[in-house]
């Protein structure tokens, strides 16, 4: 028991920026749940109230930040869980792996019973009945979440196309519940059923790792004596090999599969709806920055070739970046195709694709200098450079979307954009002419940063 | 009679149909200091592993506190300690983060001792684990295996990280925190000078066997170098039984051999007419001609 509470404490509380997160997030649920309890608002009950609508608004998202802050509040666990329950120590700790696995089940549950009873007193404030609406929310969320954390480890793990669908998973985990917590609908039985068989997989899989281990490598070693060992075959350039930038189709197809599933989501969606972003545009403006996001990686693992080849850093920049610009050309190739492609297929109008493909353009450009500019651990003025552009991104795409903002403030955004990214360029230049190696080491101490 | 911390029968491993190890039965008993001595690859670590249970044996057994190593129950483990090659810290956690959730699976644990060392080694507690040093790790990795006063400790190459004055004052504490008498200690090592000072009992594991297990004194009886002179040259054959190296030059030769005994040594020096000077070796010495 003992060791149980120890763990799920630090799931929550590791590091100073997850205790601040957990602290604001039972902040926000309790403050927003007393405010929507106990205060009356305008958009509630109509009665008069003595907040604008724009601070109802605000008041509004606390329960929904306070219980997101919770939720990521718990984000150590899957890589605590995982470090432990892998090596080692899962061998020589006492009773390790049902520990690890109480933990892990006590930190899921506990975030699902906070997130669903937090959701039951808003509906029961509404007139539904409490104990339906705790059971469901609580079912949804065990679900959910539990597919949520075991994301947030695979995007730790993976490699950019691993990222992209972990994103794309980790962001369903969160928008599910809400599809399945409809009140007055009948409650799938099914999800129970879901939830019980995942944990018991997963309890399979802990409980059991040694022996499933073993009897994997004895099939592997079977199949390998039956029909002969796998072996790498491999070709490219040695620089594209060790940047990773050799093989950019995976990442290039792989964005075809979330933009696909938004289309078919949004394919009523009128393309000028009202001044509401567009929300595919959204999407894909998201998905240009990924590949430019990669490079952030650069850096760490350009110092091996630094070491061999005779370049200077004025000349080891210009082959990375001609390096990623390789890569990302792929795969913004293939996303300025599926935006002619969807926007053919759903008759966007002409303005909104023209200046669609060229905010994409500036979107995998800005990524790729944000990307080479981290040249060491990122810091607050990383930090704030990525928000900043991300900003200006979305803005970007806002305005295109809004059939009321003239040609000429795109024009003129996207002339800022481009300005920023030359900027950028320069920056990065000059940072990579004056590169420390001592602070740019292994890939594994800026992949959890990223 | 006291059942003894670690014993193996006849134990092997093979990975793949390769043998890794084969036919290696021993005994660790309280207050044993074991250190056990191989090239790279010759079966070191995974002899350790199958100690600890982390793999089953594929031939023979071993077995921890009495119990098959590969089923050890929690009650037992409780009695072990072990510190990896390579650390298994959590890199986003703090040392003293670390102590606490490792701490915690315990029923026992000497916070006093943990503390004490800590500061005696320089590790900051207080600091997160990303940022230390790999001797700052694998000190704190040594510390975790400490806490709990495990009647076994098992180490793997414990000390690799650490320059020869740290390793030597660091490697003594380990062992007078870890084998007061009651409690054992196996630590393999390529450091031989190491295993020297400190073992009381040496395990040269070599062509996947225990080619040697006992005492170090035992050891160095065993395995001499004999200086031969043969005043009328010597014979084209030197039939010295058990020889592990002959180095003949001109009317002289060295010839390392091992279960060496001044009986049967002082019969073949009559019989080929030589005489025969014998030398003890280092087990450093020792250790290179068994690899010759």
């Amino acid at each position: 028991m003992k060791a149980v509470a120890r763990l799920m404490l630090v799931y929550f509380t590791g590091t100073r920026l997850l205790s601040v997160v957990t602290v604001l997030g039972i902040v926000g649920i309790v403050s927003g749940t007393y405010v929507a309890l106990y205060v009356p608002l305008v958009a509630q009950n109509g009665l008069p109230s003595r907040f604008s609508l724009a601070e109802e608004a605000l008041l509004s998202l606390l329960p929904v930040a306070g219980l997101l802050c919770f939720v990521f509040g718990a984000a150590l666990l899957p890589s605590v869980f995982m470090r432990l329950a892998t090596g080692h120590y899962a061998y020589v700790l006492p009773y390790a792996r049902v520990k690890l696995l109480a933990s892990a089940f006590g930190t899921v549950a506990l975030v699902a019973l906070i997130v669903s009873a937090t959701v039951s007193l808003f509906y029961q404030k509404a007139g539904f009945p409490l104990e339906r609406m705790f059971e469901r929310g609580f079912c949804v969320s065990l679900l959910s979440y539990t597919v949520l954390y075991g994301v947030l480890w695979f995007i730790s793990r993976s490699n950019s196309i691993g990222k992209l669908v972990g994103t794309a998973a980790a962001i369903a985990t969160l928008v599910l519940p809400l599809r399945f917590m409809i009140p007055g609908t009948p409650f799938p039985w099914m999800l129970w059923i879901a939830c019980a068989v995942l944990w018991a997989a997963l309890a399979a899989g802990v409980l059991l790792a040694p022996r499933l281990k073993l009897a994997y490598g004895r099939a592997r070693y079977w199949l390998a004596e039956r029909f002969g060992g796998a072996s790498y075959r491999g070709g490219g350039r040695e620089i594209d090999f060790m940047l990773g930038t050799a093989n950019p189709w995976p990442l290039a197809i792989g964005q075809i599969v979330p933009i696909a599933i938004a289309t078919y989501y949004f394919r009523d969606y009128h393309p000028y709806a009202e001044e509401a972003p567009n929300p595919l545009l959204l999407l894909i403006t998201i998905l240009s920055v990924v590949s430019g996001g990669m490079t952030a990686v650069a850096a760490s693992r350009a110092r091996a070739l630094w070491l061999r080849a005779h370049w200077t850093r004025a000349e080891l920049f210009a082959r990375v970046e001609r390096a990623f610009w390789g890569h990302n050309s792929f795969v913004l190739g293939v996303l300025l195709v599926m935006v002619v492609a969807v926007g053919s297929w759903l008759e966007l109008p002409t303005k909104m694709l023209a200046f669609g493909l060229g905010l994409l353009m500036l979107g995998t450009t800005l990524s790729t200098y944000l990307g080479l500019l981290v040249t060491a651990s990122i810091g607050w003025m990383e930090c704030v450079l990525a928000a900043g552009t991300m900003i200006a991104l979305m803005m970007a795409s806002t305005y295109i979307g809004s059939p009321s903002v003239p040609a000429t403030t795109i024009v003129a955004l996207q002339g800022g954009l481009a300005l920023a990214a030359l900027a950028l360029r320069q920056f990065a230049a000059w940072r990579w002419a004056n590169l420390d190696w001592m602070l740019c080491r292994a890939d594994s101490t800026v992949r959890p940063a990223t | 009679m006291s059942v003894p911390y670690a014993a193996a029968h006849r134990l092997g491993k093979a990975f793949y149909g390769k043998t890794v190890l084969e036919d290696v039965s021993f005994s660790v008993e309280p207050g044993d200091i074991v250190g056990v001595l191989g090239k790279n690859g010759a079966g070191k670590t995974t002899l350790l592993e199958l100690m600890l249970g982390f793999t089953p044996p594929s031939g023979g057994n071993v077995e921890l506190f009495g119990h098959a190593s590969y089923r050890l129950p929690g009650a037992a483990k409780a009695r072990l300690g072990f510190v990896p090659q390579q650390d298994e810290l959590v890199n986003q956690l703090t040392a003293a983060d670390q102590i606490g959730v490792i701490a915690s699976f315990y029923p026992r644990w000497d916070d006093e001792l943990v503390t004490r060392l800590a500061r005696e080694w320089e590790v900051d507690l207080s600091e997160r684990i990303k940022g230390m040093s790999v001797g700052q790790r694998q000190k704190l990795s040594i510390l975790l295996a400490l806490g709990h006063r495990p009647d076994l400790l098992i180490l793997d190459e414990p000390v690799a990280s650490l320059d020869p004055v740290a390793r030597r004052q660091f490697l003594e504490q380990i062992i007078n925190v870890a084998a007061d008498g009651a409690r054992s200690v196996v630590f393999s090592s390529h450091i031989v000078s190491d295993v020297e000072r400190l073992a009381n009992k040496i395990w040269i594991v070599k062509d996947h066997r225990l080619y040697w297990q006992g005492d170090f004194d035992a050891l160095k009886d065993s395995i001499v170098r004999l200086h031969v002179r043969a005043p009328r040259g010597l014979p084209d054959t030197l039939p010295i039984p058990n020889a592990l190296s002959v180095q003949r030059d001109g009317a002289t030769a060295t010839v390392v051999v091992r279960d060496w005994s001044a009986e049967l040594y002082g019969e073949t020096a009559e019989e080929l007419g030589v005489e025969l000077e014998v030398e003890p070796l280092t087990l450093e010495d020792i250790f290179l001609e068994l690899h010759r």
